[in-house]
């Protein structure tokens, strides 16, 4: 069963992952060389005061993490996993309470952030903890390094968010290394900019698996929002196909096209049947798609594509 | 609220993706659009989408927006599907048309108390922005032990009393002909999502208890109808998707399936079954696949090991293959490979003349080897 799942995934994921690596190679946070394993960040039982350990830590590879998380496991199969390292603590009074940590290895900070990030969304209560977490009641989760860290309480406790704070901070701090946020999302302009809405999205960004790789990030402007997504084509050409196939989309049903008002020359305004306005244009390797009708729209796009025009690294 | 309400306000929050204000694609040009064939599911009386929507890899509303308007109207989520940036995503989507459609989610299968699934139902609804679900499912219920448990089942009463949900399903992936025959027998849930495809066709004790539970009034939705598999590297025929897709609606016990769907391609493709029925050509290109799989990807079941007479790794190596081939990772299928004896590894196969390898799926070891030699040995 387990080799049967596995042997149809891969074929899928296949095409999908070269141009992934691609980009995940090409951006700045890899160069150090991360060898902790995700076991030794556990918190140990005698550090967890008024908590045990509830039978032992479990392991999981690529091949059957889908034993533990069934479908979800394609999304991080996606986003380069390696190890799970998982265990259950119960509170010694009650052991109704209950905490799962959850350490994914993801290999590199790149694919811990984009696995983190593909599960984030901005209206989530933000902590400073790693790279970035958000902490609820029954939920944490937090990147740090090369883990996605995930922990969830169940039971009925009222501090239970400061229990997982506390128990979030001691595994932190074991982690080695804090690399910052992947540097590419630097060149998307600030203005307008919504916090905690970058996004990594290799499989198929807006419902197209042409588009993928590609960084995506939200804008808002008085009620009007937006989404920037740049596609990361190996080349010019590829680039430019991506601007075509995607015209090429649009009109299928029946968009009109004009030059973008204000925009740079060669941007092409369209329109999305279920997300409407677009905005397309391409520079170097990158085709930039904007969608929505934020104020300062033009001045996004126009600031944007100076950066990736500017950006020295392919 | 109406679709040019929802599109104008947004998509900010679960998706952080924009819908900036346009008009339906009801008034665009869907008049090529397949007939939308329904089903009954089982004594709910809900009448569903053949064709509908596992929901667990879309991360906009776009796709299911684009996915009604083709005709599917039952869409399935789980607490799990990203910690409930899943549901977001679906609720987003909600808020155009939350009286045409059923949703379906499932608890966390980190649940294991009464207490436990109601804090999961209330956050789902928070983030389905719904005031119930459809069909509320326990996620993972592999033994009699979750099946039956008490404390839950009560707390699901309650919540359909209170409105919160309208019926209870349950989902399997392992022991599914077992848990499935007893949830027939027992009669308390209303529905079965369970793993169901082409490769199940010999698998007569799930065949039978599908139909079993069929008979019994449950509503039995298939997943893993496709075996994840859309497509095959280039220059490789590619999957048949929509025949299996139909070998598994042409079991008349199964009320829908919910292929996975991340792109407007595969809407089209999948929706495109509706109404169709599995044929002779389907059977041939579902045999041909299988045929052609099993020939190039080990399922690692051993059974070769020990066949070649100088006593190479075979099912090793092609685990060490796996891992560049499947995750693009050559680095760590090098470093693996190398972690084999020098006696184990596939270069000998270049020595050989004739193979004595066998695999009982009849992979074609010594072709393989030869690759994993070319891919691996530098």
């Amino acid at each position: 069963m387990r080799n049967l799942f596995l042997s149809a995934l891969l074929p899928a994921l296949l095409p999908l992952t070269l141009a992934a690596q691609d980009l995940l190679s090409s951006d700045n946070i890899e160069s150090a060389t991360w060898t902790q394993e995700p076991e030794t960040v556990l918190p140990k039982p005698e550090n967890l005061a008024g908590w045990h350990l509830d039978g032992k830590i479990d392991l999981y590879n690529p091949d059957n993490l889908y034993e533990y998380i069934d479908g979800a496991a394609e999304a991080y199969l996606l986003y380069g996993f390696q190890k799970l390292a998982t265990c259950r603590f119960l509170q010694d009074t009650n052991d109704n309470n209950e905490i799962t940590i959850d350490i994914y290895d993801m290999k590199t900070p790149l694919q811990a952030f984009g696995m983190y990030a593909s599960e984030s969304s901005p209206d989530l209560d933000f902590i400073p903890l790693g790279g970035q977490g958000h902490a609820s009641d029954t939920f944490l989760a937090f990147w740090q390094a090369k883990f996605y860290i995930k922990m969830m309480f169940f039971g009925d406790l009222k501090d239970s968010k400061d229990i997982l704070l506390d128990i979030a901070g001691k595994i932190s701090k074991s982690i080695e290394g804090n690399p910052p946020q992947p540097k590419f999302f630097s060149l998307f302009p600030e203005q307008g900019r919504v916090p905690h809405t970058e996004q990594i999205l290799l499989k198929a960004p807006l419902g197209h698996e042409f588009l993928a790789p590609a960084y995506q990030v939200s804008y808002q402007a008085r009620e009007r929002p937006a989404t920037v997504v740049v596609s990361v084509a190996d080349t010019p050409e590829q680039a430019a196909e991506r601007f075509e196939k995607y015209r090429e989309f649009l009109k299928q049903s029946k968009s009109p096209e004009s030059p973008a008002h204000g925009f740079p020359e060669g941007c092409l305004q369209m329109e999305d049947r279920y997300l409407g306005k677009s905005y397309l244009a391409k520079t170097g390797r990158y085709f930039i798609l904007f969608v929505g009708e934020p104020l300062d729209g033009a001045k996004i796009m126009t600031k944007l594509l100076e950066n990736l025009q500017d950006k020295k690294t392919p | 609220m109406k679709r040019r309400d929802f599109l104008h306000r947004g998509a900010l929050g679960a998706a952080g993706l924009v819908a900036a204000g346009r008009a339906s694609v009801s008034q665009a040009d869907i008049s090529n659009a397949p007939p939308v064939e329904h089903r009954v599911l089982g004594q709910t009386g809900l009448k569903v989408s053949a064709v509908s929507f596992g929901a667990k890899q879309v991360d906009h509303p776009s796709l299911l927006m684009a996915a009604f308007d083709a005709g599917i109207n039952y869409f399935d989520t789980a607490r799990i599907y990203g910690e409930g940036r899943n549901e977001q995503v679906i609720g987003e989507f909600l808020k155009t048309c939350r009286d045409k459609v059923y949703i379906a989610t499932k608890a966390h299968p980190s649940c294991k108390s009464a207490q436990d699934v109601e804090k999961c139902l209330h956050a789902s609804l928070k983030s389905l922005q719904t005031d119930y679900v459809d069909i509320y499912q326990i996620h993972r219920v592999h033994t009699f032990e979750q099946l039956k448990n008490e404390d839950i089942r009560s707390f699901l009463l309650k919540a359909r009393e209170q409105g919160k949900i309208r019926f209870m399903g349950i989902t399997m992936h392992k022991n599914s002909a077992e848990v499935l025959s007893a949830a027939a027998e027992d009669g308390f849930f209303d529905t079965a999502l369970v793993a169901y495809g082409y490769k199940n066709r010999d698998d007569q004790p799930l065949i039978e208890a599908i139909e079993k539970a069929h008979r019994a009034g449950m509503g039995i939705i298939a997943m893993k109808t496709q075996q994840g598999g859309y497509r095959m590297k280039e220059g490789e025929p590619g999957t048949p998707h929509q025949a299996l897709l139909r070998w598994a609606l042409s079991n008349p016990n199964i009320s829908c399936a919910i292929p996975g769907m991340n792109t407007f391609e595969m809407i089209d493709q999948n929706t495109a079954v509706m109404g169709t029925k599995l044929s002779s050509a389907d059977l041939r290109d579902l045999q041909r696949y299988e045929q052609q799989t099993a020939s190039v990807f080990c399922r690692m079941c051993g059974m070769c090991n020990g066949t070649c007479r100088n006593g190479l790794a075979i099912s090793e190596t092609f685990r060490c293959l796996m891992y560049a081939e499947g995750y693009n990772d050559l680095r760590m299928a090098r470093a693996e490979y190398q972690s084999l004896m020098p006696s184990e590894r596939a270069d000998l196969c270049r020595l050989c003349s004739e193979c004595t390898a066998k695999c009982v799926k009849g992979l074609r070891i010594h072709e393989r080897m030869l690759v994993a030699d070319r891919l691996l040995s530098a």
